[in-house]
């Protein structure tokens, strides 16, 4: 009798034991489940997952409104689709860079002194500094920066769009960004990266001057750059 | 009898199991009450939900997106019927073309960067892992090797690409972005390879050393996204103005 409860109470100990260890594993499992991110990580994913739903959700409310124009005009014969129309053609031109636009800006002037030749880099890194700062336009010697912008070197010149600048002559680059930030913070924030450029290069090699200008005006992409070549693309369905 | 005897050890099995099931999981409620000095689980367990809430809503809005972008595209072709608006159409897809705000297709390549595996920045140089500049080193060859189109982990890329790093993190229009960072680009596919095959700072940063992983496939057909299936264009360009 006493070996069959010895039994039960073996069994019974080894089940709790399986028990607890299960439990334990779904713990485990459970942690696991949260991608072994830190609250921080999840908390930054969160805060990017809600800049795009707002992103989107305002792109919808406006193509919306907009696709119920469009058919309230078709129902109705012609009517305003027209102005609609281009009015959508034109803004997609300007965001393309097709538009010369204007408005507050900086300028930025690089001088290289007598033997230095400019480094495509020092450009990059200022347009890329432009672009990050949130420049809505840019040009660079007055060539309109665009999607497919290049900036290289090739010998004794730099090429922007494909066209040829002497590496020995001035550059000028200007961008329009938001006016409220000019003062406090985008021209500050420049200077300090022009102060880095030089104590890389020495400082004997170019001057880097940034100003505000009340009126910047960026031409528009001139119509026989690469950019317009679109035989490479095809239109997704 | 023997038969009951058997029921009577399984249905002390099951009992015992539940038993043990219990006491386990009353020792996990009292760790976590004793971790909330540690890593808080709880508030990990709360941000994991609304992280899933978001990424479903960002799908449902994504596919709110894709379908009102089809019945634009259907109105618009309706109103090329008219003979007036034909040629503002026409300059209108070309323009929404150029701007990226047309989903497109074509020959072209994809290119993934990531850090270098396992990087310690005690002994590692800072170049082995991947920076804005780095990406926006890439984009320049790209271009420069006659890309037409691009997009930088799935986001289209347009002639305002913000492109930046704070901290250890790339921003795309704002966007945190992880890696690998992949490229897509449609484009002479041979020229392309030609551009970043023989690029001196490339080759310098994919050495062991630095220790940066570089891929680069061929591909017979590249889609991009429209720049709109991401984001909203005209906060990027509302403070230009017409001369």
């Amino acid at each position: 009798m006493n070996k069959k409860w010895l039994q039960y109470a073996s069994i019974l100990v080894i089940c709790i034991l399986v028990g607890m260890v299960i439990a334990l594993l779904m713990k485990n499992i459970n942690a696991q489940s949260l991608g072994g991110k830190s609250l921080q990580e999840l908390q930054n994913s969160i805060i990017d997952y809600q800049k795009k739903n707002e992103e989107l959700n305002n792109r919808n409310t406006r193509l919306y409104e907009y696709l119920r124009e469009l058919e309230a005009e078709l129902a109705s014969g012609l009517g305003e689709s027209y102005i609609h129309i281009v009015e959508e053609k034109e803004q997609y031109a300007i965001f393309a860079g097709l538009r010369a636009v204007k408005n507050q800006g900086v300028v930025i002037t690089l001088t290289p002194h007598d033997g230095y030749q400019m480094q495509d880099a020092v450009l990059r890194q200022f347009v890329n500094e432009l672009s990050a700062l949130g420049a809505q336009a840019i040009s660079i010697n007055d060539e309109r920066k665009v999607a497919t912008t290049e900036i290289r070197t090739s010998l004794d010149n730099i090429l922007v769009n494909g066209v040829s600048y002497s590496r020995s002559a001035v550059f000028e680059i200007k961008a329009i960004v938001d006016p409220a930030k000019i003062d406090s913070y985008v021209v500050p924030y420049l200077l300090s990266v022009g102060d880095s450029i030089r104590k890389q290069l020495a400082d004997d090699a170019v001057t880097i001057s940034v100003r505000k200008d009340e009126n910047v005006t960026i031409p528009a992409l001139n119509e026989d750059r690469i950019a317009y070549q679109m035989e490479l693309l095809t239109p997704a369905e | 009898m023997n038969k009951f005897k058997k029921w009577q050890n399984g249905f002390l099995l099951i009992l015992a199991l539940i038993a043990g099931l219990s006491v386990g999981l009353l020792i996990k409620q009292a760790l976590t009450v004793h971790e909330t000095e540690g890593p808080d689980l709880a508030a990990l367990e709360t941000a994991s939900l609304d992280l899933s809430e978001e990424e479903a809503r960002y799908q449902i809005l994504k596919a709110q997106n894709e379908e009102l972008e089809n019945r634009k595209k259907v109105l618009l072709n309706r109103f090329g019927d008219n003979e007036d608006l034909a040629g503002v159409l026409d300059e209108f897809h070309e323009n929404a073309l150029l701007a990226g705000m047309s989903g497109v297709e074509g020959r072209g390549i994809i290119l993934s960067l990531d850090d270098k595996i396992n990087y310690d920045p005690l002994t590692d140089p800072i170049e082995s892992i991947i920076h804005d500049s780095t990406i926006n080193y890439v984009l320049n060859l790209l271009w420069a090797g006659g890309a037409r189109a691009v997009a930088f982990n799935g986001i289209r890329l347009t002639a305002v690409s913000e492109i930046s790093c704070v901290g250890p993190t790339i921003l795309c229009y704002g966007v945190r972005q992880m890696p690998p960072y992949v490229i897509e680009a449609i484009g002479p596919v041979e020229d392309l390879e030609a551009v970043l095959y023989t690029d001196s700072y490339l080759a310098h940063l994919t050495q062991n050393k630095i220790g940066v992983r570089l891929t680069v496939q061929k591909s017979e057909t590249v889609r991009l996204p429209s720049f709109s299936q991401t984001h909203d264009y005209l906060p990027y360009i509302n403070w230009l103005r017409e001369p």
